[in-house]
C-alpha cells in the first residue's frame, strides 16, 4: 500500500514534501508571537494527541487546571459556589468570538467542545495583546478550523467510549471557482458516570429534623453541532449552531443536592469577515443568539436555600426553573499601516447584548426574576504600535478602553488596558518582556447578583526566555503581579474584596525532538495567589508537572501524556496518566484507542452542598476529568 | 521599511516562502515527468504558487505549445488541452482519467499520487524517488 506520510531522512521530492509540509502549518500563518506567551498545538499535534474535545488540552494547561462549574459546565477558574469565574478567558472560532451575553466568556458552553473540525489551536496567556477582541482577557484560545485549502474532501468519524458515550461527526470541504466551503455536523452523547453522595440535610427555615438522604450527582450531556463556513480568499460567512442539553450536577442553587436536573443550551451565531486594501482592513460582524435554561427538582424534605430575590417568596422549594434569552450584536473594524520601523493598527469595536432572565419559575409558578437590567453596550478602540527597532528586535505598544454602558440601576463602567512589550529574537534566543495593565469590567451575571461591584484590575510583568538548538527547545517563563477587587463569595452573594493581592508564577519547560516525528516534551509549572478573602487565610500554592510523549513507527501513531497536580486547597493531589495509539490502516482508513484519566487518580473538585454555618457545611467531590476508554474509527473520502 | 529577516512575526515570510516551496515541488515534478530542464507548461485556469514563482518553467498561453497541463480545476478545459499530460492540483482531479497524477493537500498534509496504468499510456517513466507515490490503478 502507498506511504504518503513517511517521509523523514529521504532526499529530493520527499525532503521537499516534507519541508512544504512544515512551512504550510496553517498555525504558523496565523499564530502571533507578540501577542503574548504563546502556547500552539499543530495539526500533526492535536491528531496525534488524539485530542477529542477542547478539555484535553485544557486539562494541561500551565498555570490553571480543567474543572466544572456546579452545572457541570466547563470553568477552568473554578470557585465555587460562584457560577462562573473564567470570564477572563476568552474563546474564538476563526475571526469570532464565542460567548454568551450574562457570562461573557463563552468557555461555559464551549470549553468541551469536539475538536474534530478544528486544525490547530493557539492559546496566548499572560495578558495578550488587545487587538484579538472588544474585551480584554487573561487568556485567549483560538481555535481554527479545518478549511478546504489543506482539507479537500471529507471524513466521517465514530467514537465509542466508556458508558456507552459516543460521538459521531462528518465534514465535507471543497473550492471551486475562487469559492470555497467547508460543512460540518457532530452528534455527541456524553454519557459520564453517576456520583452518589450523602449527607444529612439541615432545614434552614423550617422547624424539621435534620434528614439523612443518599443522591445521585449526574452530568451526562448530548451535543449537536453543524458548523458552516462559504468564502472566498477576502471574504468568508460562518454559521455555527449548538445544542447542549443534559444534567446539570448540582444545579444553580445551594442548600440540597436534587433529585433531577436538567440544562439546554441552544445558541445560534452568524458572523462575517471582511478582508480589504490588501488584508491591511478587516471589518467583522457577528450576531449569536443564545437560549439557556436551567431546572432543579427537589423533594418536598430537603428544600434548597430560599432564592433571594424571589417575589413572592417561595419555601421550601421543590423546583426551579430559570431562562435566559440572549442576544448579542459585535462590530469590529481594524486597519493596519506599515510606516518605516512601524506597524500600527487602529481598532474599533461596538457590541450590543440583551439578556432576559425574567422566565423563572419556582414550584412551577412564574416568578420573574426582577426585570431591572438586560442591556449593555460596549464601546472599545485600541492603538498598537509595534516597532521593529533592527533584525532582532521589536517592541510592542498598546493601549485599549472600553465603555460599558447598562441601563437601569447598574452603573457604567470605563476600562482601561496598557501593555508594553519587548521581544528580542535570534537564531537560538528569544526574549520576551510584557508589562501590562488591565481594567476589567464586571459580567452580567454578577452585576445581577450584586450591581455595585467595581471593576478589578491587575497588574503584571512577565518575562520569558527561550533557547532553541536543532533538537531542543528550552523555555523559562517568570511573572508576577497583583489584583484588585477579585470577586469573592460573601454572605449575601458576591463581593469585591478589599485586598490586594499578590500572584507570582514560573514555568519550565523543555522539548527534546528525537527526530521529525518522535518528541519528548517535560513542563513544572508553579503558581501562587494570595487569598482575596482574608489575610488569615493560606495562600494558594499550586504545582503542575506536565510529561508528554508523542512518537510514530511505522503506520502508528504513540501518545503518552502525564499531569500531576498538587497545592489544590481542599481536594488531594491527582495524577492524570493518558495514553493513545493511532494506526494508519491505509492512508484513508484510520484506528484509534484512547484512554485518559488511566488510573482514575487525576484531579478532583469540590463543591458546596450546604456552605458553612448554615448551619453545617457538606461537599460534594467528584473527579473533573473521569476515567475514560475511547475506541474510534475515521475515514476520508 | 527595515529587513525583518529574523522577526518571525511577519506573515507574509511565511506565505512567501510556502509558496516557492510548492513552486520547487511543481517544478520538480514537471521536469520528471518530461525529462526536460525547461519544460513549456500550460497553467488552466490558476495555480497561485506559480503565478509568483514559475521557477524554470515557461508559461504558455494555449496548450498547443505545452509539454504538460497543469489543472487548478478540470472543469470547461479547453478540448486542445486533453491530447496533452494532464497533472492536477487536487485530489478530486483523478477522477478525470485523462489526468496521469496530482499534487494536493488531503488532511493537512501535502500529497503526490500517480496512476501507474495512467503513466504507461502516455510511455513516462518517473525516477525511482517517486515509486512511493505510484499506485497500481
Amino acid at each position: 500500500m502507498l506511504m504518503l506520510f513517511s517521509l523523514s531522512g529521504a532526499d529530493g521530492i520527499d525532503s521537499l514534501l516534507q519541508e512544504y509540509e512544515t512551512n504550510s502549518e496553517l498555525s504558523n500563518k496565523t499564530k502571533d508571537e507578540s501577542a503574548g506567551n504563546l502556547i500552539v498545538y499543530t495539526r500533526d499535534d492535536l491528531e496525534r494527541m488524539q485530542v477529542e474535545s477542547l478539555k484535553d488540552i485544557l486539562k494541561s494547561l500551565r498555570l490553571f487546571a480543567y474543572t466544572e462549574n456546579r452545572m457541570g459546565q466547563p470553568d477552568i477558574l473554578n470557585q465555587d459556589p460562584i457560577n462562573y469565574y473564567s470570564s477572563g478567558i476568552r474563546v474564538y472560532l476563526n475571526e469570532t468570538e464565542l460567548l454568551t451575553g450574562i457570562t461573557g466568556s463563552g468557555l461555559i458552553l464551549f470549553g468541551d467542545m469536539e475538536m474534530d473540525f478544528i486544525d490547530h489551536v493557539e492559546i496566548y496567556q499572560g495578558f495578550p495583546s488587545f487587538d484579538f477582541g472588544i474585551e480584554p482577557a487573561t487568556t485567549v484560545i483560538r481555535l481554527y478550523s479545518k478549511s478546504a485549502e489543506h482539507d479537500e474532501g471529507g471524513r466521517v468519524k465514530v467514537n465509542i467510549s466508556t458508558h456507552g458515550a459516543n460521538k459521531e461527526n462528518i465534514y465535507y470541504t471543497n473550492s471551486e471557482n475562487g469559492i470555497s466551503y467547508f460543512i460540518y455536523a457532530n452528534h455527541t452523547d456524553d454519557k459520564k458516570d453517576t456520583y452518589s453522595h450523602s449527607y444529612t440535610h439541615f432545614d434552614t427555615q423550617l422547624p424539621i429534623p435534620p434528614s439523612l438522604h443518599t443522591e445521585t450527582l449526574k452530568r451526562s450531556t448530548e451535543t449537536k453541532r453543524f458548523y458552516g463556513s462559504v468564502g472566498t480568499e477576502n471574504h468568508t460567512v460562518d454559521l455555527h449552531i449548538t445544542q447542549i442539553k443534559g444534567d446539570a450536577l448540582l444545579g444553580p442553587i445551594l442548600g440540597s443536592i436534587p433529585d433531577n436536573t436538567y440544562k439546554e443550551n441552544n445558541y445560534l451565531n452568524l458572523s462575517t469577515n471582511s478582508k480589504f486594501m490588501d488584508s491591511s482592513l478587516i471589518f467583522n460582524l457577528s450576531y449569536t443568539k443564545s437560549e439557556i435554561e436551567y431546572l432543579s427538582e427537589y423533594d418536598i424534605e430537603k428544600s434548597p436555600y430560599p432564592v433571594a430575590d424571589a417575589n413572592p417568596m417561595v419555601y421550601p422549594i421543590t423546583s426551579y426553573n430559570q431562562k435566559v434569552d440572549e442576544d448579542i450584536f459585535t462590530l469590529s473594524l481594524k486597519k493596519q499601516w506599515n510606516l518605516d520601523m512601524h506597524a500600527l493598527t487602529l481598532g474599533a469595536q461596538y457590541r450590543y447584548k440583551t439578556f432576559d432572565m425574567s422566565d423563572r419559575t419556582i414550584n412551577e409558578v412564574h416568578n420573574p426574576k426582577p426585570k431591572n437590567y438586560d442591556k449593555e453596550q460596549i464601546y472599545s478602540i485600541f492603538i498598537q504600535d509595534l516597532i521593529t527597532l533592527n533584525d532582532n528586535s521589536i517592541i510592542t505598544l498598546s493601549i485599549m478602553d472600553q465603555e460599558f454602558k447598562r441601563n437601569s440601576n447598574v452603573k457604567n463602567q470605563n476600562t482601561l488596558q496598557l501593555r508594553l512589550g519587548y521581544i528580542y529574537t535570534n537564531e537560538e534566543w528569544v526574549t520576551k518582556t510584557f508589562i501590562s495593565s488591565q481594567e476589567f469590567a464586571t459580567e452580567p451575571y454578577v452585576l445581577m447578583v450584586n450591581p455595585n461591584l467595581e471593576e478589578s484590575n491587575y497588574k503584571s510583568i512577565l518575562q520569558e526566555i527561550s533557547y532553541k538548538t536543532k533538537q531542543t527547545l528550552s523555555k523559562i517563563t517568570l511573572g508576577i503581579g497583583n489584583s484588585e477587587n477579585m470577586l469573592i463569595p460573601t454572605s449575601s452573594g458576591i463581593g469585591d474584596s478589599d485586598l490586594k493581592v499578590d500572584l507570582r508564577t514560573a514555568i519550565a519547560e523543555f522539548t527534546y525532538n528525537f527526530s521529525k516525528k518522535d518528541k519528548l516534551e517535560l513542563q513544572a509549572n508553579y503558581w501562587f495567589i494570595e487569598s482575596p478573602v482574608t489575610t488569615a487565610d493560606d495562600p494558594t500554592e499550586h504545582i503542575s508537572y506536565i510529561v508528554r510523549m508523542l512518537n510514530s513507527v511505522s503506520n502508528f501513531d504513540i501518545f503518552n501524556e502525564l499531569v500531576i497536580h498538587t497545592g489544590y486547597t481542599g481536594v488531594d493531589d491527582g495524577y492524570d496518566y493518558s495514553a493513545g495509539i493511532k494506526y494508519r490502516v491505509n492512508k484513508d482508513f484510520h484506528l484509534n484507542i484512547k484512554g485518559e484519566n488511566i488510573f482514575n487518580n487525576g484531579l478532583d473538585a469540590d463543591y458546596y452542598n450546604q456552605v458553612p454555618n448554615m448551619p453545617a457545611e457538606d461537599k460534594v467531590i467528584i473527579p473533573a476529568i473521569e476515567r475514560r476508554f475511547t475506541l474510534g474509527m475515521e475515514y476520508l473520502f | 521599511m527595515k529587513k525583518t529577516v529574523l522577526i518571525f512575526f511577519l506573515i507574509t515570510t511565511l506565505h512567501a516562502s510556502d509558496n516557492k516551496k510548492a513552486s520547487e515541488i511543481f517544478n520538480f515534478i514537471v521536469k520528471v515527468i518530461t525529462k526536460k530542464e525547461n519544460s513549456n507548461v500550460y497553467i488552466h485556469t490558476n495555480i497561485s504558487s506559480l503565478k509568483v514563482y514559475s521557477g524554470s518553467l515557461r508559461i504558455v498561453a494555449d496548450c498547443d505549445k505545452a509539454d504538460l497541463v497543469l489543472l487548478s480545476t478540470t472543469k470547461n478545459l479547453p478540448p486542445e488541452c486533453n491530447k496533452k499530460i494532464l497533472f492536477g492540483s487536487r485530489y478530486s482531479h483523478l477522477k478525470n482519467p485523462n489526468v496521469i497524477g496530482s499534487f494536493f493537500w488531503q488532511k493537512g498534509r501535502p500529497n503526490i499520487l500517480f496512476y501507474q496504468k495512467r503513466l504507461k499510456k502516455h510511455n513516462i517513466n518517473l525516477d525511482t524517488s517517486f515509486n512511493r507515490y505510484i499506485e497500481n490503478k
